[in-house]
């Protein structure tokens, strides 16, 4: 178990230490599975290892944890396990959720009140808190929720579908029920790496300690809990400190942060609360905090960032650019507020948060932007080539392109349509278009497992179509949304996670944001996690705008210790 | 792990073969029957030298009587394996391809169907496509990196095992000798090229030699022209330490002579003993993890003690616990086929319009002291039932001798026919009936009647329970009807009854019912060539005037004091012209008329 702090290096240490379990300690025909939080890390991964000239395969799985529990252990599996789904089953599209939980809702409850804006986290929650359907915990904790999430279950068989939740609670059901599956697993992946421990919820830890501490998988895993901020999805950081604390578990704890200066390396342990030891290295910049107590609303202190704040750091960094500058805030809709401020001023932003054009997590989307990159230049430079841009399709698409000849087929088309859109010019919206006409139709259609993705797809096309806010986008600006460098990120705390940037702007750092309106102890600490992850993407400069007489009691307090010394 | 079943579609010989197995695979049967067939098969599915050209099979390749193709025919070959757990490298190669129903079970899959987008019937070869896939999915496909773990070696029938181990590039030897150069020392081969170039040095000093290199070397010059000169010289082998190892020969008889000296025997014989060597190496470097060695017609060239005692070798080793090897075999020699563990054989039969038919001892449900009984009896009898088209199962010697003597008399010639007569010395014949049953071969048993004062005679009890055993092995069920149908019959209906499940027997013993059968002057003549004391002389001349004084259990004594089996050879010389009793003439009859 590492505990990696952040800019400790975690996700090199990972990608090192799994290039050399492959190439010393376990070898063909077995592998390492490394499961990570969002396929955006997966990407990371993936990317990294084929530097190093690993490629993601037979031998090396890496994605989420819904991804491993669907292709390793529902797809193979779900017959001969006998986890009751019927051969065709399909994972349920949101449209098809939202049915399910309707017809749950008005079987048990019925009430006449909105069933998703009522129910729907509750129910997540509590499936992810209660994964065994006979204990007396599910059971008896709240009857009516237990009720409500085995009707949904029940509806949602009764179609032949399955959700994201279901993946993994089916998986660990037939791991716990099957003990040839669970050296099954073993054979085929001695190894374990976990990333990103502390945001993974309960089924997955359930999953690892059957996996490793009874079936003997070896375990390599990574975390912070200091930088867990997914308590409301259903993650619990208490489970990687109990980890931790087995004797038969080595922990490591990587102390150096080569990201931030050393004093926001320093002031970072002051916004936690918590002394945890860690150092910038020797030669490190120092760095800078800044705090910009504002008056007035959201609107005029958005125009301070950008018309005061942003050019004074400007000015400070010459070679600094706008792409090097990012803006975390705790609630999309102030993001709305800085993307129309920075409209106003003409300034290019890209957002990651819900408000972005398309969501940055989503494999698909990456997998568009690569292809799209191919198209600009990519066919003439050969980065990206198009045999990693074919070998993730087929990756991806894997159960609707079973056979040689349908992945001819699907390659001979692809680069067809590919190579007659050499252009970046083109309407992103009619490439997308033809994209999804042609090779893509055939996938999803043959697909079982790629509705939520296609969904995806159909919302960037409509978005973009003739009269929508992003008409006349092309495809080189789709290309430059993957890459360039010269727009202001905008982005939640949350989805700051795992980013660095020179110069962070915490904007909304007010009490009722951050935390919320009359938090619980429980919220309060997650929040302050939330506050520290956003606090350590900064190299250079970290400022915290905040409104005088409502800032939030984090950044009271870190101001408070600052000017103590 | 290990091969369970084996069934074969459509293909060649084979239009529905299906098979148990225990492990290791030896198939026997008569020339033409598909033995080399079902290897390719294999062949198929785990061969990972077969380029995929030759996966593509053609029209040829479907069964014959198949009158004509349709959309529906495909060739199907798969095979079941079980005990894939224990070693992890299997275990992550197969786990995927598990039965639905059977998670203990992956089953493996080579099928050659038409085209999807096919218009009309198929009529080319063009219009077939083949996939090799895992488990009952058509999705879960394997290919290469499986055939490369757990892989199938063919060794061919006939194969020139000296040449094979002449040329460098071809012999087992090379990579065993590549391997154990690995680890020597530069330097010191440097010194043995210097010693080599020195006795080389020493031969060339010899004027006759040196004549003759020189001789060599000068006409070449004139022909090549100076700068195609390749300056050849005579010596013992090339002295550059690189390539010093590929001199290495294997010799026989001590070091004296080459391996070109040795019987083709011989040779093959140490050709197996590269290749197991060479398959040890392979499984240890962690390059495969397990192997199907397959031999066709092992038994080229050998004697047949060197049979037995080579394929008692390698099947013990095959049948290690874990053994990263399993045998496979086709053979006509009842030496090899005796040797062969019983559960491993598999006996091919050509069924007419049915194709060609599978019988495996792993599909026959004897107990293990059965088991062990036919083991040694194969042993013993060289595996004689194994190639018999028709066999007659008899108590003892007396029956051996005499039977095939009355079916001349009956105008069959035993030989011609393909009947063995098998003696199971004693009355035991249930592991026997069940055996044949199980392989499919047509059988009668001949046995005593054995009456017994006060009580049933001791044939009907042992009938009863041998047509009970043959019904189970043949339906898979006990009949239960029948045998309370037996039951209620009387001793003569029953032992007609009996005859119908091919046991039949006579009213007492063989002799005392060859006696009353018009055999008691030929048995007079027997007893009369040896010397017996005065007061049996005297008994039998009593009998002899009358024949109905006859002592059966004095006779069975004076038998018994000849020995049955020499009793019986020497009765050979006077039955000439006598009728068989009727129940072994039934008996033959049966036989005959199924082979």
């Amino acid at each position: 178990m590492v505990i990696a702090g952040p800019g400790s290096g975690k996700t090199k240490t990972l990608t090192v230490k799994l290039a050399r379990i492959l190439s010393e300690d376990v070898h063909e025909p077995r592998g390492v599975a490394c499961i990570t939080y969002n396929n955006e890390c997966a990407r990371e991964l993936e990317q990294r290892l084929q530097a190093l000239g690993i490629e993601a395969g037979e031998r090396v799985f890496i994605g989420t944890v819904h991804s491993f529990s669907l292709k390793q252990i529902i797809l193979p599996y779900a017959e001969v396990a006998g986890m009751g789904l019927p051969d065709d089953f399909q994972v349920a599209s949101n449209g098809e959720q939202r049915g399910a939980l309707e017809r749950a809702y008005d079987r048990i409850i019925a009430e006449g009140d909105d069933p998703h804006a009522r129910w729907r986290n509750q129910l997540d929650r509590y499936r992810r808190r209660y994964l065994d359907r006979d204990s007396p915990e599910f059971l008896e904790t709240d009857g009516v929720l237990a009720e409500l999430v085995l009707a949904y279950e029940e509806e949602l068989r009764a179609a032949g579908l399955i959700d994201f939740d279901d993946m993994t609670l089916l998986s660990l059901r037939a791991l716990k029920e099957h003990e040839w599956l669970r050296e099954a697993i073993k054979a085929k992946y001695p190894v374990l790496i976990v990333d990103e421990y502390q945001d993974l919820g309960r089924a997955l830890h359930q999953m690892v300690m059957g996996l490793c501490f009874t079936t003997g998988i070896r375990l390599f895993a990574v975390g912070d809990v200091d930088q867990s901020i997914y308590g409301f999805t259903g993650a619990a950081p208490g489970l990687l400190q109990r980890l931790s604390e087995r004797d038969d578990v080595e922990t490591v704890r990587l102390r150096l942060n080569y990201r931030c200066g050393s004093e926001i390396v320093r002031a970072s342990q002051f916004a936690l609360g918590e002394e945890r030891g860690y150092e910038a290295p020797e030669d490190a910049a120092e760095g800078t905090v800044y705090f910009h107590p504002l008056q007035g609303r959201y609107e005029a202190q958005a125009a301070y960032v950008f018309d005061t704040l942003l050019p004074e750091a400007l000015e400070r960094h010459p070679n600094l650019q706008l792409g090097d500058v990012a803006i975390l805030y705790p609630a999309a809709w102030l993001g709305n507020i800085l993307a129309e401020a920075a409209a106003e001023r003409g300034h290019a932003t890209i957002r990651a948060d819900n408000q972005a054009i398309y969501p940055r997590s989503s494999r698909l989307m990456r997998w568009l932007e690569q292809s799209a990159i191919w198209c600009c230049d990519g066919w003439r430079s050969g980065n990206p080539r198009f045999s990693r841009i074919v070998g993730e399709a087929n990756r991806m698409f894997s159960d609707a392109l079973q056979t040689d000849a349908a992945r001819m087929e699907f390659q001979r088309a692809l680069l067809r349509l590919l190579w007659e859109r050499r252009d970046s010019t083109l309407s992103l919206h009619d490439w997308l278009g033809a994209l999804r006409q042609e090779p893509l139709v055939e996938v999803f259609s043959r697909s079982r497992t790629l509705v939520d993705e296609s969904e995806k797809l159909d919302d960037l096309i409509s978005k973009t179509a003739p009269g929508e806010p992003h008409e006349e986008m092309s495809l080189g600006q789709f290309c430059g949304h993957g890459e360039g460098n010269n727009r202001i990120n905008l982005t939640t705390l949350h989805s700051s996670k795992g980013r660095e940037f020179r110069v962070v702007v915490m904007f909304g750092m007010d009490e009722g944001g951050i935390p919320r309106r009359r938090p619980s102890e429980r919220e309060i600490m997650e929040a302050r996690r939330l506050f520290y992850v956003g606090f350590t993407r900064a190299e250079t400069e970290i400022h915290i705008v905040c409104t005088r007489d409502k800032a939030s009691r984090f950044a009271v307090e870190l101001a408070t210790r600052l000017s103590e010394k | 792990m290990h091969l369970s079943r084996i069934k074969i579609e459509n293909f060649r010989n084979f239009a529905d073969l299906d098979v148990r197995l225990g492990g290791n695979l030896v198939v026997v049967g008569e020339n033409r029957v598909g033995k080399s067939n079902l290897l390719h098969a294999l062949r198929l599915i785990f061969d990972p030298s077969l380029p995929d050209s030759a996966r593509q099979l053609g029209l040829s390749d479907f069964w014959d009587g198949l009158a004509e193709l349709t959309k529906e025919d495909r060739i199907l070959v798969s095979v079941e394996i079980k005990e894939f757990e224990d070693d992890p490298d299997i275990l992550a190669t197969l786990t995927d391809f598990r039965l639905n129903d059977d998670p203990e079970t992956v089953r493996l899959t080579y099928e050659l169907r038409p085209i999807a987008d096919l218009d009309g019937e198929p009529g080319a070869a063009e219009d077939y496509e083949f996939i090799c896939y895992g488990g009952e999915s058509e999705t879960k496909t394997f290919g290469h990196k499986l055939r490369r773990r757990i892989t199938m070696d063919v060794l061919p029938a006939l194969r020139d095992a000296e040449s094979d181990l002449s040329v460098w590039q071809r012999s087992p030897l090379r990579p065993l000798i590549e391997e154990a150069f690995k680890g020597v020392d530069a330097e010191e081969l440097e010194e043995i090229g210097e010693a080599i170039e020195e006795a080389t040095a020493k031969v060339t000093q010899f004027d006759e030699v040196a004549a003759l290199e020189k001789s060599i070397a000068d006409l070449f010059q004139e022909m090549s022209g100076e700068k195609q000169d390749i300056h050849p010289k005579l010596g013992f082998s090339p002295t550059d330490p690189a390539r010093l190892y590929r001199a290495v020969r294997l010799l026989i008889d001590e070091g004296e002579r080459g391996i070109s000296d040795a019987s083709l025997g011989s040779a093959n014989l140490v050709f197996l003993t590269l290749k197991s060597l060479e398959l040890r190496r392979l499984i240890e470097e962690n390059h495969r993890d397990h192997t199907f060695l397959a031999i066709e017609e092992p038994e080229a060239h050998l004697h047949p003690h060197l049979q037995r005692s080579v394929y008692r070798h390698v099947f013990t080793e095959a049948q290690e616990g874990g053994a990263p090897l399993s045998i496979i075999l086709t053979t006509h020699s009842p030496h090899i086929a005796s040797v062969a563990p019983l559960r491993s054989v598999v006996l091919l039969k050509d069924e007419g319009d049915d194709g060609t038919k599978g019988y495996a001892t792993q599909s026959i449900s004897l107990e293990s002291k059965e088991a062990d009984d036919i083991a040694r009896y194969l042993d013993v009898t060289r595996a004689e039932i194994l190639f018999a088209r028709g066999v007659l199962l008899v108590e003892g010697d007396a029956e051996r001798f005499l039977v095939p003597a009355f079916a001349e008399a009956l105008g069959k010639s035993l030989d011609e026919l393909g009947i063995t007569v098998c003696s199971v010395a004693g009355t035991n014949f249930r592991p026997y009936a069940k055996f044949l049953v199980g392989l499919g071969i047509p059988f009668a048993v001949i046995t005593d009647w054995d009456p017994r004062e006060g009580k049933s005679p001791l044939g009907w009890n042992r009938s009863l329970r041998l047509v009970a055993a043959i019904e189970t092995q043949r339906t898979g069920e006990k009949p239960e009807a029948l045998i309370e149908e037996l039951k209620e019959l009387d001793e003569d209906d029953f032992a007609e009854r009996c005859e119908e499940f091919g046991v039949f027997s006579n009213l007492t013993t063989l002799e005392t019912d060859l006696f009353a059968e018009g055999f008691a002057p030929a048995i007079f003549s027997v007893l009369n060539e040896y010397k017996l004391s005065a007061a049996r002389k005297e008994k039998i001349k009593a009998w002899e005037d009358d024949p109905t004084k006859l002592d059966p259990e004095e006779l069975l004594k004076m038998i018994d004091g000849i020995g049955k089996g020499r009793f019986a050879q020497r009765m050979l010389s006077y039955v000439d012209g006598i009728d068989p009793p009727d129940y072994i003439t039934r008996a033959i009859e049966f036989v005959a008329d199924r082979v």
